[in-house]
């Protein structure tokens, strides 16, 4: 439909900025878009703390975009999202143990550190319980996944329910999802992984098509499947336990944002690689400044507002598969 | 028909002593299979006889338990994913996607064998692509969805990739199964010219004995993971080895213009 791959990537970009540049401005104080540059203004600290905010929701969002899009193409299964297949689950459990060990006070990067662990765990857990060929392998995936998932939550509540309240209280309202508490080390670290991994599966985006056509097809194209499903799975997780230890678990994004991308822009990888960290990003954006402004001064937490709005859009999906 | 006979061979594809099976009971024990460079061969055999299987151990996607399968003399096992792409173009059966792709970016993929991950896909890529889309007569769905389409188009699709990839070795899973009968015979007669004038190699798997018989020169007859018989089509056709083989009663009619003609009781 759209062939020229740069115009689009250039387009999103744009507009990703415009979405940015409107949101800063947006919140319990409006700021005029024009005067963000004006010195005697002084809403230099209120511009600042939203801009981190907004940079943490940009980074969260299309690390979870980019990472469903590879999960559902490595997966061979539409509805695959790190939600879902229980990765984030696993790596809110790696973080939680983290925070209840006490451990997460001594570097900066303990906390993804250990969330990352706890998704490698889920991940090698569901693929070991997921074998089988063809459709069946895809059932499989989302089957396991969903036990992974449910069995992380069991652990989860276990830790809640016997953990002091200081540490309840943090836990829990990471867990919820929220963009409100951002650690600069982590954030840098991030943009860093999502900048590097971005370029990895571009570069990896032809054995990405090839593979979400099936192991044998990419075999036959000379790729090794094992080997670069593995490579794509590991980037991918990395950038969910990230996610999942800036700001917890953030349902949805994962899973509308590629949906979107595939339905307007096709499914050539090297293209929506790219795209859907822009589109994540934006969404989550503008997701997040509804969570900062709807019942202002409260803050609803930013899961809430992806859920609401992916909830009626995978029933929709859902329905949608049903008829073909 | 003109089937070219050639006396110089050579064995592209060299499989010995293989040794495999899915469980712990062995498909294949001690199986041999050589294919001539620029030689078209059907294999044929009941549901279940191994056909599938011996065509993926000879395109490499299954390891035998042991024995060794050699193209152009050299060990598959150690040749580069890429390398052995450039020589061996598979079309598997039953592919499937759950994205929606287009037929043209299916085809596409042939073409990722030739070119680095830097770089986009050349003008001479693109007009191989456009040439075999026609060849296959797919031209008119290059833009639809892959999943949407008929199995006979999907199958197409598929032989299209293929075919992009400028194999020396074409090893085809029942291609033709889900083919009406003019494009049946114009994949038989496309994969003639290819054995003729580009010399490539051709393994085709196929339940239909009778296409098979009137346009490859040498049909391999598989049963229970073994070779009941190889030769050609008259030494296969013969209505004792197919009773045998196949459990059902068979005439076997040559017409006046020496094709074949099988027809179950």
């Amino acid at each position: 439909m759209y062939k020229n791959n740069l115009f689009i990537i250039t387009i999103s970009i744009i507009l990703t900025l415009f979405i940015f540049l409107i949101c800063v401005g947006i919140g319990g104080i409006f700021i005029n878009p024009f005067k963000y540059f004006n010195t005697e203004s002084n809403y230099s600290l209120i511009l600042k703390l939203r801009f981190f905010r907004i940079l943490t929701a940009f980074v969260v969002g299309g690390s979870l975009a980019i990472s469903g899009m590879a999960y559902q193409a490595v997966l061979r299964n539409p509805l695959a999202d790190p939600f879902i297949l229980g990765i984030s689950g696993g790596a809110s459990v790696g973080a939680t143990v983290c925070i209840v060990l006490g451990l997460a006070h001594i570097a900066d990067l303990f906390i993804p550190g250990f969330a990352f662990v706890g998704a490698l765990v889920v991940l090698s857990v569901v693929l070991l319980l997921a074998r089988g060929a063809g459709k069946e392998y895809s059932t499989n995936i989302m089957l396991s996944g969903v036990i992974a998932g449910s069995i992380c939550s069991s652990i989860l509540m276990f830790m809640i329910s016997v953990m002091d309240l200081e540490a309840l209280h943090s836990v829990t309202w990471w867990m919820l999802g929220s963009l409100s508490s951002v650690n600069i080390m982590i954030l840098y670290s991030m943009i860093a992984l999502l900048l590097l991994s971005t370029v990895i599966l571009y570069l990896f985006g032809r054995d990405v098509n090839a593979l979400a056509m099936g192991e044998e097809m990419a075999y036959n194209l000379g790729i090794s499947p094992k080997k670069v499903s593995l490579i794509i799975l590991l980037i991918a997780s990395l950038l969910t336990a990230f996610s999942v230890s800036m700001s917890g678990i953030i349902g949805f994004v994962g899973l509308i944002v590629p949906h979107i991308i595939r339905k307007i822009f096709g499914v050539n990888h090297r293209k929506t690689f790219i795209i859907s960290v822009f589109m994540g990003g934006a969404f989550l954006i503008i997701c997040d400044t509804f969570s900062r402004t709807i019942i202002y001064p409260q803050e609803l937490p930013v899961g809430v507002i992806t859920s609401s709005l992916g909830g009626p859009f995978f029933i929709w999906l859902l329905n949608r598969r049903k008829k073909i | 028909m003109v089937i070219k006979q050639k006396k110089k061979n050579m064995n592209i594809i060299k499989a010995e002593n293989i040794n495999f099976g899915y469980k712990k009971e062995l498909l294949l024990k001690n199986f041999n299979i050589s294919i001539d460079e620029g030689e078209i061969v059907g294999i044929i055999g009941p549901n279940g006889a191994g056909k599938s299987t011996i065509l993926k151990i000879l395109s490499g996607y299954l390891k035998a338990q042991s024995g060794t399968v050699r193209i152009l003399g050299k060990n598959i096992a150690h040749i580069a994913d890429l390398e052995r792409a450039n020589i061996i173009g598979t079309v598997p059966q039953n592919i499937f996607t759950t994205m929606p792709y287009t037929v043209r970016e299916i085809v596409e993929m042939g073409r990722y064998t030739k070119i680095s991950k830097f770089v986009n896909l050349s003008k001479k890529d693109n007009d191989k692509i456009d040439d075999v889309l026609k060849e296959l007569d797919i031209n008119n769905l290059a833009n639809s969805i892959f999943s949407n389409l008929s199995g006979g188009e999907k199958q197409r699709s598929i032989i299209a990739a293929a075919l992009a990839q400028e194999p020396k070795i074409l090893l085809l899973d029942e291609p033709t199964s889900q083919l009406d009968m003019g494009h049946a015979v114009s994949l038989m007669k496309k994969l003639n010219y290819l054995q003729t004038y580009k010399n490539i190699s051709i393994v085709i798997i196929s339940h239909d004995i009778q296409l098979l018989a009137n346009y490859v020169n040498r049909i391999i007859l598989i049963d229970n993971g073994n070779i009941v018989k190889d030769g050609s089509s008259k030494d296969i056709l013969q209505k004792k080895v197919i009773e045998k083989v196949y459990k059902c009663e068979v005439e076997i009619i040559k017409s006046k213009n020496e094709k074949f003609i099988i027809l179950p009781k």
